[in-house]
C-alpha cells in the first residue's frame, strides 16, 4: 500500500455530558486526513470547521469521517476549503463519510465542492443515519474537473436513513468513457449540487401543482434547482451546472437554513 | 407474454417511458437509443430489481412494504412515485381480478398503494414468471413502450424503432444478469441517472402533453 494512505477515522462528535443529563455538551475531536478546529461552543450546540491537514487528496487516500450530533445538540459544521482528488496515477481514492443525528438533535454541515481532477479516481460512500425527531441539512457538491478539465471517474454511493427507514439510496457513476457522455446523466454539466434536508420538510416555497414549467435547457442561467419531496420526511434540491457559481442553490441552503432553530 | 403486451388493461398506453419528458427536455431524436441505453442502466435496473425482490417476497411469504421503501428511497421524485403509483394500481387491481386467493392477491391486500415494478413482481410470482423473466419483463416492457411512444413523438419510420428494440438485447440482458439473484430489498441497486429524473419530475407541468410519464 502507498505510504501516503491514511485510514484513521476523523470524528467529530458533540455528545450530552454524562454527568449532567440535560446539563450542556462535549465534544470529542479527531483529527486524520482532515482535522476538526472548534469554532465556537455553547451549552448545547458546537460549531466546527475541517481543515485538510496534507495535500488530499492523492491516489491511494483514504479520507474518513465520522460525525455524531447526541440527543437535544446541534452541531454546525464547515469545510474550510474544497476537496481537490488529484490525478491518482492508477490508484483510485476513497472518501467515506458517515453522520448520526441522535432524537431531537440538528446537523447543519455547509459542504465545500469536492472536484474531480482529470486521472482522478474517487469513491465517494455517505452513509446517514438520522433518528426520529432528529433533523439534518447538508450541502453536497462534486465537480467533475478543474476549469477547462473534464474531469476524472466519481462514484457516488449515498445511504440516507431516516428513523431506520431507507430515505435516499443513490449511486451516482459519473465520469469516465462509459457514462460522462450518457444521455440524461448530467446532460454536459459538470457539477452536481445538492442540498437535502432530511427528519423534516423545510418550507420550499415550491407547491407542485402551480409551479410554472421550468424547461430544462439545464445549464442555463436563471434556470432553477429541481426540488424533489421525499418519501421519508426530506427534501432534495438538486442542480446540474457547468459551472459551480450558476447554481441557485446557496439561496436555497440560506432560506432552509434559516428555518432551523438555533440552540 | 401477456403481461408484456401493451394491450393489457393496466393503462400501459398512458406511459412513454420517460421519452417524452426527454423530448420536452431537449433531447435529440437521434439520442433516443443512448436515452435507452441510460434508462436500462439505472432507473430500469432499479425497477427490474424491484420487482425481482418483490416477487422472492411475495414466495417466501413476506410482506412488501419494505420492498416499497426500498424503491421510494431509491426514487426521490415525488412525481415519479406518484407516476409510478398510478401504474402500479392497475395492475394491483388486475391481480385481484385474475389470481385470487394467490399469495401475491394476499400481500397486495397489504399494500393498496404498490409502486409499478412491486406490482409487476407480485404479478410475476403470480403467474409463475421465474426471477429472470420477471426482470426481463421489466426491461423489455420500458423498451418496448419507449419505442411504443417514439412513434407518435417522432417522425420516424416504424421499423427504426423495432431496430432500437432489437439493438437493445444486449443492455436487457446485462439488466437481467446483475438482478435476477437478488432478495433483499437492502441490496437493491441504486444507480441514477440525475437528468432523466429531472426531466420527469417536471414532465406534469408541460402544458402539451401526450403521456403522463
Amino acid at each position: 500500500m502507498p505510504t501516503r494512505t491514511d485510514v484513521r477515522t476523523a470524528r467529530v462528535a458533540l455528545l450530552p455530558t454524562d454527568s449532567h443529563p440535560g446539563g450542556g455538551a462535549r465534544l470529542e475531536l479527531r483529527g486524520g486526513l482532515v482535522s476538526p478546529r472548534v469554532v465556537r461552543q455553547g451549552a448545547a450546540s458546537a460549531e466546527v470547521a475541517l481543515i485538510a491537514t496534507t495535500a488530499t487528496l492523492l491516489g491511494g487516500d483514504e479520507l474518513r469521517l465520522a460525525v455524531e450530533v447526541g440527543p437535544g445538540l446541534r452541531l454546525d459544521l464547515r469545510d474550510v476549503a474544497g476537496t481537490v482528488a488529484y490525478h491518482g496515477r492508477g490508484l483510485r481514492c476513497l472518501v467515506a463519510v458517515s453522520l448520526t443525528v441522535h432524537p431531537g438533535a440538528v446537523l447543519v454541515w455547509a459542504g465545500e465542492p469536492l472536484v474531480v481532477c482529470d486521472g482522478a479516481e474517487v469513491v465517494r460512500t455517505l452513509d446517514v443515519d438520522v433518528a426520529e425527531t432528529g433533523r439534518l441539512l447538508l450541502r453536497d457538491r462534486v465537480a467533475l474537473g478543474r476549469s477547462g478539465q473534464v474531469g476524472g471517474d466519481l462514484t457516488c454511493r449515498t445511504t440516507m436513513a431516516y428513523a431506520a427507514r431507507p430515505a435516499l439510496v443513490e449511486e451516482l457513476t459519473l465520469g469516465g468513457t462509459s457514462t460522462v457522455g450518457g444521455v440524461g446523466v448530467l446532460g454536459g454539466a459538470r457539477v452536481v449540487d445538492s442540498v437535502t434536508a432530511l427528519g423534516w420538510r423545510p418550507d420550499t416555497g415550491v407547491t407542485p401543482p402551480a409551479d410554472p414549467a421550468p424547461r430544462h435547457t439545464e445549464g442555463a442561467p436563471g434556470a432553477r434547482a429541481t426540488v424533489f419531496r421525499l418519501h421519508e420526511p426530506g427534501v432534495l434540491a438538486r442542480r446540474l451546472v457547468t459551472d459551480a457559481h450558476d447554481s441557485d442553490l446557496p439561496g436555497t441552503w440560506a432560506r432552509w437554513a434559516a428555518q432551523l432553530p438555533s440552540l | 407474454m401477456m403481461l408484456a403486451d401493451g394491450r393489457l388493461p393496466v393503462g400501459g398506453h398512458t406511459q412513454s417511458s420517460g421519452l417524452e419528458p426527454a423530448l420536452l427536455g431537449g433531447l435529440a431524436e437521434g439520442d433516443v437509443p443512448a436515452l435507452v441505453r441510460t434508462r436500462l442502466r439505472t432507473v430500469v435496473r432499479v425497477e427490474a430489481a424491484v420487482a425481482v425482490v418483490a416477487r422472492h417476497h411475495v414466495l417466501a411469504g413476506l410482506p412488501l412494504q419494505q420492498v416499497q421503501d426500498a424503491w421510494a428511497a431509491r426514487t426521490p421524485s415525488e412525481v415519479s412515485r406518484a407516476a409510478s403509483v398510478a401504474v402500479g394500481r392497475g395492475q394491483r387491481r388486475l391481480t385481484l381480478r385474475l389470481w385470487p386467493g394467490s399469495a401475491a392477491a394476499a400481500a397486495l391486500e397489504d399494500l393498496r398503494l404498490p409502486s409499478r415494478p412491486v406490482a409487476v413482481g407480485a404479478m410475476a410470482a403470480a403467474a409463475g414468471l421465474d426471477a429472470a423473466r420477471t426482470a426481463r419483463l421489466v426491461a423489455y416492457d420500458d423498451v418496448q413502450t419507449l419505442c411504443a411512444a417514439a412513434l407518435k413523438l417522432c417522425p420516424l419510420d416504424p421499423s427504426d424503432a423495432t431496430a432500437w428494440l432489437l439493438a437493445a438485447g444486449g443492455d436487457v440482458e446485462a439488466v437481467v444478469a446483475a438482478v435476477a439473484h437478488l432478495t433483499e430489498p437492502g441490496a437493491i441497486p441504486a444507480p441514477a441517472a440525475p437528468l432523466l429524473e429531472q426531466w420527469a419530475h417536471h414532465h406534469p407541468t408541460h402544458p402539451r402533453r401526450l403521456f403522463s410519464a
